[in-house]
């Protein structure tokens, strides 16, 4: 019986919100483990944060629009497996519009 | 009267394409090169969201360079035979005939093609009498179509809006004045007011299960048209692609099904049965998608499927050296995956199965893209009368994309030369208002997302790759159960209005709902076997009584269905033909 994850996600509304903050997240066997990021992201979206923003067009490491920061690297979260302990942050250098949804539009594409 | 204090922009253009990807881009592009002025929105991201990004190596246009009988004529009539007769004639006539300069124009925008030199190089693929179907380098079409859209859109400097739900059509007189939306990015209720409005928002696969699609392809445009007064037509009619990676889940599957198209893999059963020739006996392993995906389907029913339900594939009977000939040559990134996962593809067998692909059905138009309503066309999947009952094999669906893209783009630009914005009905417009604010006050009952789950059982259970009668009516109780006690009470635990993901779960969830419901009606109303309608209750063709296209449309808040005979010009079904599948 494996234990549960600990996870870290950055939350920031700017429409509300003056700092971003962490919120840490206990999350059973059946949402980590064997699992990708993505999948871990929507089981705390289900089940603990209905707020949570995050992107997810394709789920099959196509688009590149899941990616996020998990522990300090980039990565697809549709194509990385989640892990025992994950702080998971937009990516850098983009301006973030909600969470881990980060305003693309006038970014590079993931060509 | 305009209320004094709006709450909401208004936003004004003369053609509101919605929908940003093949077939939203190809009309936004082709609209501003005929000078006309052009918003695009996507509740996406451009180059991201969709289908299109997804989309494998393949797409057709009857060039001939490979084999100099191939032609519009002929690609015509291998689409109308695999739709069963039912496509509208007279719009696959236009799209075959476009589709020889809309597609080669692809290159120039920024698309890479495998060619020798001036020649493209087709592949002849299930269904296609000749070779058609051309080859974005790298099996990965998707990156090019959305590089070459991008580049597009660069050089004309094309209004983008992204991260906007449209949750209605106005109305102004029963003509389309516009859309309703509310921004994703920062809560804004934006009144969208265009001369001419242009549909091209794709499918409906994510009403299934198991799909391959875009986790957008809600189906969100057909019930706009649908709630607007639009005809639908089809709606019965959804595609099964039978190589979706299994094992692992739902990996790069544009590139799964490449080993069986281009490596010619063979299917096994779990006990190592070539099992498809006992369902197939003409194609075997080179079937159609549909019949292909439905022997797995019963391959599993009888307990000889793979552990997750789905069939192996396999190119081990081939040598080496060929397979890593072909992986060197299109550089195929899956392989280092199923490394991962302990598979050499070269020796190993791949656990891949059926899921949702295509959606033939959706709004109906005729040969100008124009819809049942004024001022509203469609493109793409969101459209129907292509495919018929069927969509050939090989890429066509991109090749629809481009050409309708452009016939909307023409027909539209024309249109609106002629055209004054239509005054918004502001009733409307409170009511779209007060809906999504109602949405967001509901904070106890059922979650978007927890009745997207429902509705994908059920359709997986009952209306997917093998239908009867019953089944359908027991899938039909259970939908009808969500309509009258989830609906009404869906919630949306957050009460932001940006980037609110229950919010936008809750209307994606009631879309489902509807195009469910009109899937299982229109299944159960059409009492015969047509490709990929498959009923073990009915299971012969029947020309004489469904030689028929369904009609949809929404009458004093009901679905109402209809018959219409297809649009037949130069081929017309024989008498008698059975085909295999």
């Amino acid at each position: 019986m494996e234990d549960k994850a600990k996870v870290k996600i950055f939350r920031f509304d700017p429409t509300v919100d003056k700092e971003p903050r962490y919120e840490n997240y206990e999350v059973p066997p059946e949402g980590w483990c064997g699992v990708k990021i993505i999948d871990t992201i929507r089981y705390i979206y289900e089940n603990f944060a209905p707020g949570l923003s995050f992107r997810e067009p394709c789920r099959q490491q196509l688009c590149g629009g899941c990616a996020v920061m998990v522990n300090k690297k980039p990565v697809l979260a549709c194509d990385a497996f989640a892990e025992k302990e994950m702080t998971i942050e937009p990516v850098p250098k983009y301006r973030v519009l909600k969470d881990l949804v980060v305003d693309l539009s006038g970014g590079k594409s993931h060509d | 009267m305009q209320p004094e204090n709006r709450s909401w922009q208004e936003i004004k253009t003369q053609i509101l394409v919605i929908g940003s990807e093949a077939a939203g881009a190809k009309a936004a592009i082709e609209a501003q090169e005929e000078g006309a002025d052009v918003l695009v929105v996507t509740k996406s991201l451009v180059g991201k969201g969709g289908n299109t990004v997804m989309a494998g190596p393949g797409i057709q246009a009857p060039l001939g360079h490979m084999d100099p009988r191939d032609n519009p004529d002929v690609f015509f009539e291998d689409v109308v035979k695999g739709g069963a007769y039912l496509n509208n004639q007279k719009l696959v006539e236009r799209l075959v005939h476009l589709s020889v300069t809309e597609v080669p124009k692809m290159e120039g925008w920024g698309a890479k093609f495998e060619k020798r030199g001036d020649k493209f190089l087709q592949f002849q693929l299930p269904g296609s009498s000749y070779p058609r179907t051309l080859h974005p380098v790298k099996h990965r079409g998707g990156l090019h179509w959305r590089r070459a859209f991008k580049t597009q859109f660069g050089r004309l400097k094309t209004k983008i809006m992204e991260d906007v739900f449209i949750t209605s059509l106005l109305l102004s007189d029963g003509q389309v004045a516009g859309a309703f939306g509310i921004s994703l990015r920062d809560g804004r209720f934006i009144v969208f007011r265009s001369k001419v409005t242009i549909l091209a928002t794709g499918g409906c696969s994510q009403i299934y299960r198991r799909t391959g699609a875009s986790i957008d392809a809600t189906g969100d445009g057909i019930v706009l048209a649908y709630n607007a007064g639009a005809d639908l037509m089809d709606m019965e009619f959804h595609q099964f692609f039978p190589t979706y990676c299994y094992t692992p889940p739902f990996e790069m599957n544009t590139q799964t099904g490449a080993f069986r198209y281009y490596l010619h893999a063979k299917f096994y059963n779990a006990l190592g049965e070539e099992f498809m020739e006992r369902y197939l006996p003409l194609t075997k392993d080179w079937g159609l998608r549909d019949p292909t995906s439905r022997a797995i389907y019963l391959e599993n029913k009888y307990g000889r499927g793979s552990p997750h339900g789905g069939a192996y594939i396999a190119v081990n009977h081939l040598p080496e050296n060929i397979i890593d000939e072909w992986i060197k040559r299109h550089q195929i990134d899956l392989l280092p995956k199923l490394e991962k996962v302990g598979i050499d593809i070269r020796r190993h067998a791949l656990e891949t199965g059926p899921g949702s692909h295509y959606t033939m059905g959706g709004v109906k138009v005729n040969e100008n893209c124009e819809t049942a309503l004024p001022r509203l066309y469609a493109a793409g999947e969101v459209a129907s009368g292509m495919d018929g009952a069927e969509r050939i094999d090989g890429g066509p669906a991109i090749t629809w994309c481009l050409t309708m893209g452009y016939i909307a783009a023409k027909e539209a630009t024309k249109a609106v030369k002629g055209l004054n914005w239509l005054d918004i009905n502001f009733e409307q417009v409170e009511a779209e208002e007060k809906r999504v604010n109602s949405l967001l006050k509901q904070k106890e009952g059922v979650r978007g997302f927890e009745i997207k789950n429902k509705i994908k059982d059920i359709m997986w259970e009952y209306c997917a790759l093998v239908r009867d009668g019953e089944g359908l009516r027991e899938g039909l109780s259970l939908i009808e159960k969500i309509k009258e006690n989830d609906l009404p009470r869906i919630c949306v635990p957050d009460s932001s209005r940006v980037f609110n993901k229950g919010l936008v779960e809750a209307f994606e969830a009631t879309h489902m709902v509807e195009l469910s419901e009109m899937a299982v009606r229109a299944a159960f109303m059409r009492e015969e076997t047509r490709k990929s309608h498959y009923r073990t209750d009915f299971p012969k063709r029947d020309d004489k009584k469904w030689l028929k296209n369904i009609i949809i449309k929404r009458e004093e808040g009901r679905m109402a269905f209809t018959t219409i005979p297809p649009v037949i010009t130069k081929l017309k079904p024989p008498e008698g033909e059975e085909t295999e599948g």
